[in-house]
């Protein structure tokens, strides 16, 4: 029996890690809603049934066969415009989390890689800013900006910035004292080629599980600022903006408000279903909060 | 313990200096000059320089940086956050008046989310793996998941505009305080309800748990003197942290609700442009926030004899 075990080639970590992935449900479930999503954003145009900014048939009709998330509050047909949503939504997502990210990554690097005087200013940097809850900095930026749904992609990401910085220097410290470390450095790579080569790639697992959860808070918070007026402006087909244009009519026409915002619910709970799913897959050790 | 919070406030020092830097150096080193955003809001079309460079001189943006930090640092010190240019009032003014109801919100949507989280915590952990266990967690998923702003709005659908138990808009009563309340405590109940979870079964596994059972205490004081009792420590943390995230909660729910708050008049300043309140009323948000925190700290400090607060 050690003898079969022994002459079966060892799993590349790729497919163990994919194996782990498939075995957690959650994520499994997570990750066929976020393609289910995607494909829609994809391919809006081709599947709606009508175009998202025309009006196509009496404003405030309840749901029907013909419009089955019924129309909105100037005859547009809401189900066309959810789907058309899912396009912003989702690019506000990846873009967002990228403002976030690259310097948040950098800072977190430097910090916890360079240790000394600049570690001592980027923490009490980091530390100054987790002083501000996430979307009162948003907000700040919003302020200064303009409203606008770009303005809300820079404004939620750069709101992410301490938190992604804080992850990545905490990573890195518990990275930096390993011998792989030492022996990169010692067969002379420069200090930024240890750090990007070595480091960094050896930190990032938690790096992607943080991000997956981020790319749905950043969804939830873009479109809490422009359901706010902030984000986007009319005629555009975004989740927050339909919800609060139907928010005067919530008694005669629930559905304008109700189905983009269950559009969101089922976006976000994809990510952090597949956020959980990846942690288990990537880290073994961690356990699930 | 004098000692320990005297530290803890000299540590605040450089936080909140920080604070404000960050707070001033957002709004006057990103690119967009707020005076040209103002005059665009409040008049449109074509901007006269005149009046633009006016109301530069009025905002005092022409100062050297260093100059115009120095005035809004030394202002805020003594609370003087400055004047609202379209309401022509002081800010602070303006924000001490909402205070209350924001407040008020914030710790009753603290107090819904611990009402729901905590028993479902503590039931899921002690029936671990059982139906209610599942439904703790996914509960906590739909919290974690569900746009503030849309719970509002359905809770607002059904139990106000459908049932007619409560009031869908504006404060000052109790009654117009539950759907908002709930709002922002439904948010946060799956969270604590699963870090109770979590630091419950760790208690039940420890040494004077089985003690007590061994002895025949029985299950229900067993569960609440001594299981439910350490498993809170941690779930005291955490209050402060919620805590500020309810009051970053009442921005939107204040706005769904339609009641007058901090969070309302910050967003209503931004869409009309009024720089002085909305820097004034951010940093009194994060000064708060921060004061929150280090008041939880304190607390959580007193109440734990472990915490050793002599070094």
């Amino acid at each position: 029996m050690s003898d079969a075990t022994l002459e079966r080639p060892a799993d590349s970590p790729w497919r163990q890690a994919a194996r782990r992935f498939f075995a957690h449900r959650g994520g499994t479930i997570g990750l066929i809603l976020l393609i289910a999503w995607v494909v829609i954003a994809l391919a809006a145009p081709m599947i709606a049934p009508y175009d998202p900014d025309m009006l196509v048939a009496r404003a405030r009709q309840a749901p029907s066969a013909d419009h089955w998330f019924g129309t909105d509050q100037l005859g547009r047909d809401v189900l066309s415009r959810v789907i058309h949503g899912s396009r912003v939504s989702l690019t506000l997502g990846g873009v967002s989390v990228t403002f976030g990210m690259i310097p948040g990554v950098i800072l977190g690097l430097t910090a916890g890689y360079l240790g000394g005087w600049a570690d001592a200013v980027i923490s009490r940097l980091i530390d100054a800013m987790l002083a501000f809850p996430s979307i009162i900095l948003a907000l700040i930026i919003i302020a200064t900006l303009g409203p606008g749904i770009f303005n809300v992609m820079i404004a939620v990401g750069v709101a992410a910035i301490p938190e992604y910085a804080r992850l990545m220097r905490a990573s890195v410290l518990a990275i930096k004292s390993q011998p792989y470390i030492e022996a990169a450095r010692l067969v002379g790579n420069s200090p930024f080629r240890v750090m990007v080569r070595h480091v960094f790639v050896n930190a990032n697992a938690p790096l992607v599980v943080f991000t997956t959860l981020q790319i749905g808070t950043a969804i939830l918070v873009g479109a809490g600022l422009s359901f706010l007026g902030l984000g986007a402006q009319p005629p555009t087909a975004e989740w927050g903006l339909m919800s609060a244009e139907g928010r005067q009519l919530l008694r005669r026409a629930w559905w304008i408000s109700a189905f983009p915002g269950i559009a969101i619910l089922t976006v976000v709970i994809a990510f952090n279903l597949v956020g959980d799913g990846l942690r288990a897959a990537l880290d073994p050790k961690m356990r699930l909060r | 313990m004098g000692n320990y919070v005297l530290a803890r406030l000299l540590q605040l020092l450089p936080v909140l200096f920080l604070i404000s830097l960050i707070v001033f150096g957002i709004m006057h080193l990103l690119p967009g000059d707020p005076a040209l955003l103002m005059l665009a809001g409040a008049e449109g079309g074509a901007i006269s320089p005149e009046r633009l460079a006016a109301l530069r001189r009025e905002m005092g943006l022409d100062d050297p940086l260093p100059l115009q930090f120095w005035n809004f640092v030394s202002g805020a010190v003594v609370g003087d956050l400055g004047t609202s240019i379209r309401f022509r009032e002081p800010v602070l003014d303006m924000i001490l008046d909402r205070l209350g109801s924001t407040v008020e919100l914030a710790v009753a949507g603290l107090l819904c989310a611990m009402l729901i989280g905590i028993p479902l915590g503590l039931i899921a952990a002690v029936r671990q793996g059982g139906w209610i266990d599942a439904f703790c967690m996914s509960v906590s998923y739909l919290g974690a998941s569900i746009p503030v702003y849309w719970l509002g709005l359905m809770l607002i659908f059904f139990f106000a505009l459908t049932l007619g138990w409560f009031p869908s808009a504006g404060g000052g009563s109790l009654q117009a305080l539950v759907l908002p309340a709930l709002t922002l405590g439904l948010i946060s109940a799956g969270l604590i309800a699963r870090l109770v979870r979590s630091s419950m079964i760790e208690v039940l596994q420890e040494d004077y748990m089985r003690t007590g059972q061994a002895k025949g205490l029985p299950t229900r004081l067993l569960l609440w003197r001594h299981g439910l009792r350490n498993a809170l420590i941690p779930v005291v943390t955490m209050m402060g942290l919620q805590f500020g995230g309810m009051l970053a909660g009442t921005v939107v729910t204040e706005t769904v609700f339609s009641r007058p708050g901090v969070g309302r008049l910050i967003v209503n300043a931004i869409i009309a442009m009024d720089y002085p309140l909305v820097q004034g009323a951010v940093l009194f948000l994060a000064v708060l926030y921060v004061l929150v925190n280090l008041l939880v700290d304190i607390l959580y400090a007193y109440l734990d004899p472990r915490i050793r607060y002599d070094s």
